[in-house]
């Protein structure tokens, strides 16, 4: 009798204890999106300049990795099915497949693992060192608000740089592709050029920089939050970016699973090509 | 660097913080528990207006809770902080705001931000609560810094100074709008006499001649009898002292005298420690035989 009690209000203990967090969470992503918007016109809830820095952070210097991961990805995608595709038909199909399946999928999920391997894992331990330290609750205590000034410029810095960092990663990816499917198999340039016509379209390259919008929100409010959230010594910061990296892929792919389902209904309703 | 220490304050000011009447702090049935361990004990008291307080207490005794109570950093579960009249744990946003704005806090590890210069540091909270002229604030934060002996080292990064550095930095911060109150977390830490006694000294100054009211929790015994005007002291999450430093030095209480003596044998929980430490070590029937024999 007494194990069961005390199983049942170990059980209810862990519940609450998960919905305090996820209140937390929904709570703080809600802070976060509003300063972030409210800090466009009010200078005062965080400094121009830390926007101007966190875009070169998380934009300008992901460029690099963006451009080497994207051409290598294109052109192992069509060295690695380019055969297997000249079996059943004209090898020409693979720049179809690659640029459908790079704008769509690829491109966006793969450029939001490396960001939030990058950035999101940077924001964790930053933020994690600021909150160890009690330099957010510093920030608390002089009456500023610490989402508003630590998470807000980095929210609008990562919604407006992931998906230029999708566009880079899609780009090199398909040069990657075209000059492996044009150098490698021999394909010529008209008919790549030919066959990306026929199979890809703008919807295609909307609906996967639409993706990597949603993917910015969930990889910084979830980094952010791991990071702020930080209690104790330093080997808690290690600990909460793992975490943290951890749950922004599950729910990167994840809601790409959802997002993908919501786009084949659309197509079906003939709302999006 | 760290010697260079210039405590010229003027008296104009002595009397801007004691206009509104009333209690500076007041802290009514205070109860805090973290799961089945109760820190803060409906705890009651005020403090004046110009006037250095110093808590102290055993470690674990409920100091730092009681801090983080009254600067807001935590809810409790019961009872209220007024600060200047004005609830710290207020459901709004504007008013806790409000309230924080009467205080600075000086925090144990400085909490600079080190992203910004020491001057950036002292100039945050005048940027973001006034609209005064860049030119102006840059003004007041040389004048902070000079108060506080740091006029070297406006453009430094914290990771660039020393542990007393940041401290003498982080009390510019806490000053920058002139509060009526400032808490000073454990402000000796980490530091060496010599500095301990810069740093006394600037409590004693800034609470005399600006007419602070100074919150300090502290261990270190020679800066209690040098600074303090009233000295609490926490046990078990009870007031169980509360009286000037004379009255400290000279109390017959069984836990004041085991805590100013540092004894290991007295009522504070220490001997419980010892015989479970030397259980563990020599196991109970070593105990036993020695209680024995």
């Amino acid at each position: 009798m007494a194990a069961a009690t005390d199983f049942i209000s170990s059980v209810g203990a862990f519940v609450n204890r998960y919905i305090a967090t996820l209140g937390a969470a929904v709570r703080f992503g809600g802070a976060a999106i509003m300063y972030g918007v409210l800090g466009v016109f009010n200078k005062r809830i965080y400094p121009r300049h830390d926007l101007i820095v966190q875009m070169d952070y998380t934009g300008a210097r992901s460029t690099p990795i963006m451009v080497l991961l994207g051409f290598l990805v294109g052109a192992s995608l069509v060295i690695q099915t380019t055969p297997s595709l000249a079996r059943y038909g004209p090898a020409e199909l693979v720049a179809g497949v690659v640029g459908v399946s790079v704008l769509r999928t690829l491109g966006p999920l793969l450029a939001a693992i490396i960001f939030a391997g990058r950035v999101g894992a940077g924001f964790t331990a930053e933020l994690g060192t600021m909150a160890v330290s009690e330099e957010i609750l510093a920030l608390d205590t002089m009456g500023i608000h610490p989402v508003g000034y630590l998470v807000a410029p980095r929210f609008l810095a990562a919604c407006l740089m992931l998906p230029a960092c999708t566009v880079l990663f899609d780009l090199s990816a398909l040069v990657g592709g075209y000059l492996a499917g044009t150098q490698q198999f021999g394909i010529s340039h008209e008919s790549w050029m030919d066959v990306t016509k026929q199979f890809v379209n703008l919807s295609n390259f909307t609906f996967g920089i639409a993706k990597s919008f949603v993917f910015a929100i969930i990889i910084t409010l979830t980094c952010c939050f791991k990071g702020f959230n930080v209690k104790g010594s330093g080997m808690e910061v290690g600990r909460a970016t793992m975490q943290a990296i951890v749950i922004s892929l599950i729910l990167i792919i994840f809601s790409d699973f959802v997002l993908s389902m919501v786009y084949n209904f659309l197509s079906k309703l003939g709302i999006v090509g | 660097m760290s010697g260079d220490v210039r405590i010229e304050l003027p008296e104009a000011r002595k009397d801007s913080h004691l206009r509104s009447d009333g209690a500076a702090i007041s802290v009514e049935r205070l109860d805090k528990s973290y799961d089945d361990n109760h820190v803060i004990n409906d705890m009651t008291f005020e403090f004046e207006r110009g006037k250095v307080y110093v808590i102290m207490g055993p470690s674990g005794c409920g100091k730092s809770t009681l801090l983080r109570q009254m600067i807001g950093a935590e809810m409790p579960d019961a009872g209220k902080v007024l600060i200047d009249g004005i609830d710290i744990h207020s459901h709004s946003r504007k008013v806790r705001d409000e309230a924080r704005r009467k205080f600075g806090v000086l925090f144990q590890s400085s909490a600079l931000l080190n992203g910004l210069t020491v001057a950036e540091n002292v100039a945050l909270p005048i940027q973001r609560h006034t609209d005064l002229p860049q030119s102006t604030i840059d003004l007041m934060v040389k004048l902070k810094l000079e108060l506080v002996g740091m006029g070297g080292a406006l453009d430094k990064y914290p990771y660039e100074i020393s542990g007393g550095m940041k401290k003498r930095a982080g009390l510019a911060r806490a000053i920058a709008l002139d509060p009526a109150i400032v808490f000073y977390d454990e402000p000796s830490a980490g530091l060496d006499p010599v500095m301990i006694g810069v740093i006394d000294k600037l409590i004693k100054d800034l609470t005399s001649k600006l007419g602070i009211t100074s919150v300090v929790i502290t261990h270190e015994m020679p800066s209690i009898f040098r600074i303090a005007d009233e000295v609490l002291m926490l046990f078990n999450g009870r007031i169980v002292f509360r009286g000037s430093p004379e009255g400290l030095r000279n109390s017959s209480d069984p836990l004041v005298r085991q805590f100013l003596k540092g004894d290991p044998e007295g009522p504070i929980n220490a001997p419980r420690q010892l015989s479970e430490l030397s259980e563990r070590l020599i196991g109970p029937s070593a105990r036993q035989g020695s209680s024995n024999g």
